[in-house]
């Protein structure tokens, strides 16, 4: 062993427990990065494994219409089995004082699936539905509202049905999904006019599933479909595209919750920085000692650098263990919303590549106070006040390159991207520019403004805000940045749900509402005293020619991602209105409210994704035929709006007509309505049921399913959230633990000066504090403000307060500052003021 | 036959801080030379500049003008790594505060010299200096186990350690009471004298500087006065 290693062995002595609480800041960095790689690697492998089994089948090819002879002829002609679903929105009832469900019934012949998990809750619902008995197995969701039990009858539409049981697994589907869908499975036997092609009584779409022969090469028989019968517009999935999509997404997420965990990492390692700075500042009277004695810079920073590798190995390796048993945490927590069982096997890659970022991000900033050894004077050793002259070492230029240049490397590593890496470099970088400058604001005001009234022990705590080696940036970095994160999503669900529940919302919406049911309808309404907040219609229009050229259809550009060839709809939902909505933009020309009936052409908007921009057919100036429910329109496109999707309960339509344009076509209308009670909601959903084609959706039970995915996203955040506010926490242990010497000689010191126990307390409990509450309202704030730039910018809504959330947020982080603090530090008032003064001796 | 060439030559040596108050000169041209296996100490009241003189002597602190020849080589031309290897083969040092490595037992400390030029199997060197200082049994104990005194002989061990041709020592009984002080110089006087080793010692202890072949006092940074003791020191 040379002089190096053996030096940094033997001079890690005396300190090995606090180099292991150095290397501590790092580990639950690491081990969040581990888990969630991890997470994503065996996402991967199982779905990887099981791509049949989250189909159901080899090939699933969804149609708008019940496929002709020709295709019914083709795929015979590959020797696959076939089941097929058939599935249309309708209302389901059970007693006659209930209220009405909006449910997407499926109507299911053959063996479907072929692969994977389809139980009911009791387990002969399948055998029974699929014998042809007139049953029907229910999602969990509508078995509840409905408060239906096992044999209950039930009446869908016009026909009844014996409940057989309530739906556990399906293919596809997750316990979770199962509480946000609300299906119903029926025979297909059922249907009118079942058996056969002809039921078209019913409008709905069709799934047909396919299991193909072991010969038979799926991907090319998938390839001839998309190709071959384009004109029923096919939307084709095999199990191994299926998988390849899941996969990707798993991918796309895996890498997203890494690069949010890699701050926990990164706070960790500037905490391995700090730690090691204080560690460094007390071995410069050692490194002297060492210079005068005649070792060489390079030799001298090769200790503490062996010792901060050292640090970094046993952090990696404790962080990576935490990560592997992460991994089996993780899939329990995910249980409810993964749809298939998740198989849990050590992945080794993610392992090592949390292992070597967290390696390698504690190198590159130990080598900031590392650079410290390399500039210490031997005369330190002669004359005491030497050892404080640390010049600026160029070298730190570099040291913070290198520091960029991990971030980013990091970065690309997940994404790929050079943009994206340089973007989240940046934005990491002014996320701490911003609290570590608020820290520096925070320390320079409490020096400047220190209240001279105040009693001497708060003024003292105080001032450990300003002195020197304070914790403020610290401590204000690591544990703000948490509460930042953790209360903007509490404040942008908070956002969510005061537009859901808001007196200007509605919680009933009336859809399709045919000319001739509207009116009674509409007096049912007004009979309940609701408010109609917002009344749309729509009307079904095709396109016809453009230019003079008729339409003929046909497809363009390449295949979509859904598998289907990117084509022109057939028919397209449009509206009449005299302005923009908020979720619209004009992009080109000049939105036209206005026209005088019977004008000749007529000024119409369309979205981008219609124009030549987005591989559409129009333009802005083309002349278009629209064919309105058989009456040739003529019209001008005279502008161009993009779409936002993210308002929630606006529908958006496509092509827009100006008031005046096509008000006297048969429409549709919807009607967004504020009732005053469920009773009143549940009146109109009654009256509703009597009109057949009517649908009713009820907000309330959107909304409770809203939460509920709020709340899993929620456990999810808080989960990587509790990552970013544990490092700040052991950061402030590790801290505090590392000035504990400095600390115990100010404490003997005012001991001897006649400081009471109860007053060295009172100095600790008001520096905690005030540290806590700081970070706490520091985080807070810049959430309140991340929270107003999404509600304004994004979802385009008020931005709710959530001021309960920041309150709690203060109380919890400030008293997790304190008790951490104060047990890091416990004991040092009752330490003999000899020992320490014979150790300064 | 020529005279050997000094061990330490010093010429015109100035040294300026930069205060707050303004350029603060501690050293003032001063020179001196001296041969090898002489005793020479550096005497004169606080502020005077001895132990700048002597950080600059060993190479610890870069002098603003003059030059410094150690051992025949010139020091202000080498950089701070090549000082280091300097300090190594030809330097001991003993400070008034010790100065031993808190982290290391006594006999570590000792060999921290010798390994630090890469040579193996030299503990029975360091325990048998060790052991001419009184603390053989000491050995595994660490500074902070130790009396000043012990320390004191832990560092005077460790200094040996490299086989020095010159030993440096500032106020190597500032921080030791008057019987530990005497007995320490006595150990230092007298393992100076076996091996050979030409000794600057800094103090303000005028008796202990009379047992010094030479005198230099200084003076607000200059030589007040260069002259041979009267009655040098008498063998233990």
């Amino acid at each position: 062993m040379n002089f190096v290693l053996r030096m940094a062995w033997r001079d890690s002595r005396a300190s090995r427990r606090r180099l292991a609480l150095y290397s501590s800041t790092i580990v639950l960095g690491i081990a969040a990065l581990v888990g969630v790689g991890s997470l994503g690697a065996n996402l991967r492998t199982t779905v990887g494994d099981q791509p049949r089994q989250l189909l159901g089948a080899d090939l699933r090819v969804g149609l708008d219409n019940w496929p002709n002879p020709d295709f019914q002829r083709f795929m015979d002609g590959t020797g696959a089995r076939e089941a097929r679903e058939k599935i249309f929105p309708d209302k389901l009832t059970f007693g006659s004082a209930s209220t009405p469900q909006a449910v997407q019934v499926v109507a299911i012949d053959g063996l479907y699936p072929f692969y994977g998990d389809f139980t009911t809750d009791p387990a002969d619902g399948v055998a029974r539905l699929r014998r042809g008995e007139r049953v029907v197995l229910l999602d969990p969701t509508v078995a509840q509202r409905l408060k239906v039990k096992l044999g209950d009858s039930i009446s869908i539409g016009s026909g009844s049905y014996a409940v057989a049981g309530i739906i556990r697994e399906s293919p596809g589907d997750s316990a979770f999904s199962l509480y946000l869908t609300s299906r119903a499975y029926i025979p297909w036997s059922s249907l009118p006019d079942a058996p056969g092609p002809a039921h078209k009584a019913v409008h709905g779409n069709y799934r047909l599933y396919f299991q193909m022969p072991a010969s038979a090469d799926t991907e090319a028989i998938a390839g001839e479909i998309k190709t071959r019968f384009t004109s029923a517009y096919p939307v084709v999935m095999t199990a191994e595209s299926q998988a390849k999509q899941i996969e990707n997404a798993i991918g796309a997420g895996s890498r997203f919750f890494s690069m949010v965990v890699f701050v926990a990492l990164f706070l960790g390692a500037i905490g391995v920085a700090s730690t090691l700075h204080i560690y460094i500042q007390e071995r410069l009277r050692t490194v002297a000692i060492l210079r005068c004695l005649g070792a060489s810079a390079a030799k001298a920073m090769g200790i503490y650098l062996c010792q901060a590798a050292a640090l970094g190995i046993c952090g990696s390796a404790a962080g990576a263990l935490a990560g592997v048993a992460l991994q089996f945490a993780l899939p329990r927590m995910l249980a409810d919303v993964l749809p298939f069982h998740l198989e849990v096997l050590f992945a080794w890659k993610p392992v090592a590549a949390g292992m070597v970022a967290g390696f390698g991000l504690c190198m590159v900033f130990a080598l900031l106070p590392l650079l410290g050894v390399r500039r210490a004077s031997p005369l330190a050793a002669l004359r005491d006040d030497a050892d404080a002259r640390l010049a600026f070492d160029p070298l730190s230029i570099g040291v913070w390159a290198l520091i960029a240049m991990s971030v980013f490397g990091f970065a690309w590593y997940q994404t790929r991207h050079w943009h994206n890496a340089l973007y989240y470099t940046l934005g990491l970088a002014v996320a701490f520019a911003v609290f570590a400058g608020a820290a520096q604001l925070i320390a320079m005001a409490a020096r400047r403004c220190l209240p001279s009234w105040a009693p001497y022990p708060v003024r003292q705590g105080l001032a450990n805000l300003y002195r020197p080696r304070n914790r403020t940036t610290l401590l204000v970095l690591s544990l703000g940045l948490g509460i930042f994160i953790v209360l903007t999503v509490y404040m942008v669900r908070a956002t969510l749900l005061q537009e859901l529940r808001g007196e200007n919302t509605p919680n009933l919406v009336l859809a399709r509402i045919s000319d001739a049911d509207l009116d009674p309808i509409l007096a049912e309404v007004k009979a309940q005293h609701a408010r109609i907040l917002k009344e749309i219609s729509s009307v079904e229009v095709s396109l016809k020619s453009i230019n003079g050229k008729p339409w003929a259809g046909k497809a363009a550009g390449p295949v979509g991602q859904a598998g289907r060839p990117f084509a022109f709809p057939n028919k397209l939902q449009a509206t009449f209105r005299d302005a923009l909505v908020p979720s619209e933009t004009l992009i080109a020309g000049t939105f036209t409210g206005h026209v005088q009936p019977g004008a000749p052409v007529i000024p119409v908007s369309v979205a981008r994704w219609m124009t030549s921009d987005f591989r559409g057919p129009l333009k802005l100036g083309d002349e278009v035929v629209w064919n309105v429910e058989g009456v040739p329109i003529r019209t001008r496109v005279t502008s161009v709006r993009k779409i936002d999707g993210a308002r929630m309960l606006d529908p958006n339509f496509s092509l827009v007509f100006p008031v005046g344009g096509i008000d006297a076509a048969p429409k549709k209308t919807f009607l967004l309505i504020r009732t005053r009670n469920r009773a009143d909601s549940a009146a109109i959903q009654r009256e509703v049921s009597n009109h057949r084609n009517v649908q009713a959706i009820d907000i309330e039970f959107l909304i409770e399913a809203i939460q509920r995915v709020l709340a899993k996203l929620i456990l999810v955040v808080d989960f990587i959230a509790f990552f970013t506010i544990a490092t700040g926490m052991v950061i402030l242990a590790a801290t505090v633990i590392t000035g504990r010497h400095q600390r115990a000689r100010e404490t003997v010191l005012l001991r001897v000066l006649g400081a009471s126990r109860g007053q060295l307390r009172w100095v600790q409990l008001t520096e905690y504090s005030v540290l806590g509450l700081l970070s706490a309202l520091l985080g807070g704030g810049l959430a309140v403000f991340a929270n107003f730039l999404v509600a304004h910018f994004l979802l385009r809504l008020p931005a709710a307060g959530g001021y309960g959330d920041l309150a709690v947020a203060a109380i919890a982080v400030v008293a997790a500052a304190v008790l951490t603090g104060v047990f890091a530090d416990r004991g040092i008032a009752n330490l003999p003021p000899l020992e320490i003064l014979r150790e300064e001796g | 036959m020529p005279p050997p060439p000094p061990i330490l030559r010093v010429e015109r040596l100035t040294k300026t801080y930069a205060t707050a108050a303004g350029r603060l000169t501690v050293l003032h041209g001063v020179s001196f030379e001296l041969e090898a296996g002489a005793t020479l100490a550096i005497v004169g009241p606080s502020g005077s500049g001895k132990t700048t003189l002597l950080g600059l002597c060993a190479g610890l602190d870069r002098a603003t003008s003059g030059a410094v020849s150690l051992a025949g080589e010139a020091l202000d031309g080498l950089d701070e790594d090549a000082r280091s290897r300097v300090r190594n083969q030809h330097v001991g040092f003993v400070f008034q505060n010790y100065q031993l490595i808190p982290t290391l037992t006594a006999l570590e400390n000792v060999l921290v010299p010798a390994e630090l030029r890469g040579e193996r199997r030299r503990e029975p060197d360091a325990v048998e200096l060790l052991t001419r200082v009184g603390l053989g049994a000491r050995r595994d104990h660490y500074p902070i186990q130790l009396s000043g005194g012990e320390q004191q002989r832990i560092a005077l061990a460790r200094a040996f350690m490299n086989r020095p041709k010159i030993l440096f020592c500032d106020e190597p009984v500032g921080n030791l009471d008057n019987d530990t002080g005497r007995s320490m110089i006595d150990l230092i006087f007298s393992v100076n004298r076996e091996r050979g080793t030409t000794l600057v010692l800094v103090t303000h202890d005028l008796e202990l500087a009379g047992r010094c072949q030479r005198i230099i006092r200084l003076k607000g940074g200059l030589v007040a006065s260069d002259t041979a003791a009267v009655d040098p020191a008498p063998p233990p």
